[in-house]
């Protein structure tokens, strides 16, 4: 990338991106389900799954495209925060949270092995993985990075014995909850966690139609999906690391 | 402050009138003033049935012990499954609703589900809930209520670790209001008389000797 697009990617504001021309992106939430049904999320759901149990094994499920797939309201919000910024967004809902599987952390992997598969180019990861798996994981971020997959994590709200897995992966771009201005951007000098956006009070849109208030790390990360989608958008060979250029640049610009 | 005796022995093990109660009362209360909220609750998760069981509510209505919850759905369930802790408010109509928090006499205004683990598993939730209007919970609180959480989930783990260490994994010993000391010596001796009733005698003998050493 030459030097013009960086400085172009880290100051037009992401309005003038997101009414300008952009490709399509395809982005994977891999969280408690999407409810395709809400009037945000209608038409921008392009794929649902679930990962359930099958033959004595966990494996990824297709369901009919167009359903109410969450009854945790998760990822609702997190598909209607990136569907809200992301005009270009073609969102690929992947649930792995369900009370049958115990919320199984495995669940996750097998996600993550369908969206490699898929070669979905982004891949919202608002949930933290149990640091048991963190071997497995760590294999499959970085088959994601050699793949340009992106994957944009949460910090875990409450760190205790991790940060969160896989946020904690250089090969991911990974989120903590600030409070900045909406769409404002913070580089965090130290640590295993590099950026940090507004994840407080987000209105965001619930399973059944209507619309709630959610705070955490866990709502800050698709706002960055997000961008992410609008720069890939518009500069559709960008990087990982580029991308990680632009938003560390961005952080400096705006605040 | 409400709670069922039978419910946290059998689902944290915690035997009535013990220290680690007092403990969990205390972490209970303490959290709920810290964060301001209206209401808190310990629930405990049920392995077999898959759900969660109110066990200690503080503020609360007590008809609520006992009580089951589904883990398959809500924020209590959420944080469950994500061992996250989670802050939520009520569903609105419309955005505006959403934004103003236009609240409903008697419903929670928000909610925070702070998971209790161990490890990799699952020991319980502990909730706060506010009832005012646009009183919604900070990113602050979510931390310093799953601060809490933590320290209780470490308080049960450490406890029933000792416990199974004095071989009184299977049973808890509740009688009398005995303190853990008292419960763990009791349960040993209960070990010995079960699966070596020829050295009671000489235990005995033991006991006597340091008895005499102590007092």
């Amino acid at each position: 990338m030459s030097d013009l697009w960086l400085k172009q990617a880290a100051e037009t504001p992401f309005d003038a991106i997101a009414t300008g021309p952009l490709e399509d992106v395809d982005v994977a939430v891999i969280d408690s389900g999407v409810d395709a049904t809400h009037p945000d999320l209608a038409g921008r759901v392009v794929s649902q799954w679930t990962v359930e149990e099958a033959e004595g094994r966990l494996t990824a499920i297709e369901l009919e495209t167009g359903t109410n797939n969450d009854t945790f309201g998760h990822g609702t919000a997190v598909a209607g925060i990136i569907a809200r910024i992301a005009p270009n967004a073609r969102i690929h809902d992947i649930r792995v949270l369900d009370a049958r599987n115990r919320g199984d952390p495995t669940a996750s992997l097998v996600a993550f092995r369908h969206v490699l598969s898929k070669r979905h180019r982004l891949i919202n990861m608002s949930l933290a993985i149990p640091a048991s798996q963190r071997e497995p994981l760590y294999k499959l971020c970085e088959s994601a990075y050699q793949r340009n997959q992106i994957v944009v994590a949460a910090k875990r709200n409450v760190p205790v014995t991790d940060e969160g897995l896989p946020a904690e992966f250089s090969s991911v771009i990974s989120i903590d909850n600030h409070a900045v201005p909406e769409m404002g951007l913070r580089f965090i000098d130290q640590g295993l966690i590099e950026f940090a956006t507004l994840g407080n009070e987000l209105t965001v849109p619930a399973p059944g139609g209507g619309y709630t208030v959610k705070t955490g790390t866990s709502f800050a990360t698709p706002t960055v999906t997000g961008m992410c989608c609008l720069f890939l958008g518009r500069w559709p060979a960008l990087r990982q690391f580029e991308l990680k250029t632009i938003l560390k640049a961005r952080a400096h610009v705006a605040l | 402050m409400a709670m069922d005796r039978s419910l946290l022995s059998h689902y944290l093990g915690i035997a009535p009138s013990s220290r680690e109660e007092g403990v969990l009362r205390l972490l209970l209360e303490t959290a709920i003033r810290t964060v301001d909220a209206a209401e808190g609750s310990v629930l405990a998760y049920d392995r077999d049935a898959n759900d969660l069981r109110f066990v200690m509510i503080a503020n609360g209505p007590g008809s609520l012990i006992g009580q089951r919850v589904p883990i398959g759905a809500g924020l209590t369930g959420l944080a469950a499954l994500t061992h996250e802790v989670q802050i939520g408010a009520p569903t609105f109509k419309t955005v505006d609703d959403a934004n103003n928090a236009t609240g409903v006499e008697g419903e929670p205004s928000a909610v925070i589900a702070a998971p209790m683990v161990s490890g990799d598993q699952l020991i319980g939730v502990l909730t706060a809930v506010r009832f005012k209007a646009g009183h919604r919970f900070t990113t602050d609180d979510g931390r310093a209520y799953g601060n809490f959480a933590t320290v209780a989930a470490l308080m049960l783990d450490q406890h029933n670790r000792l416990r199974e260490l004095a071989g009184g994994a299977d049973e808890l010993t509740t009688a009398g209001g005995y303190g853990p000391e008292e419960a763990r010596i009791l349960n040993a001796l209960a070990t010995v008389a079960r699966t070596r009733p020829d050295r009671l005698p000489r235990l005995a003998q033991l006991f006597e000797q340091m008895a005499d050493i102590a007092v």
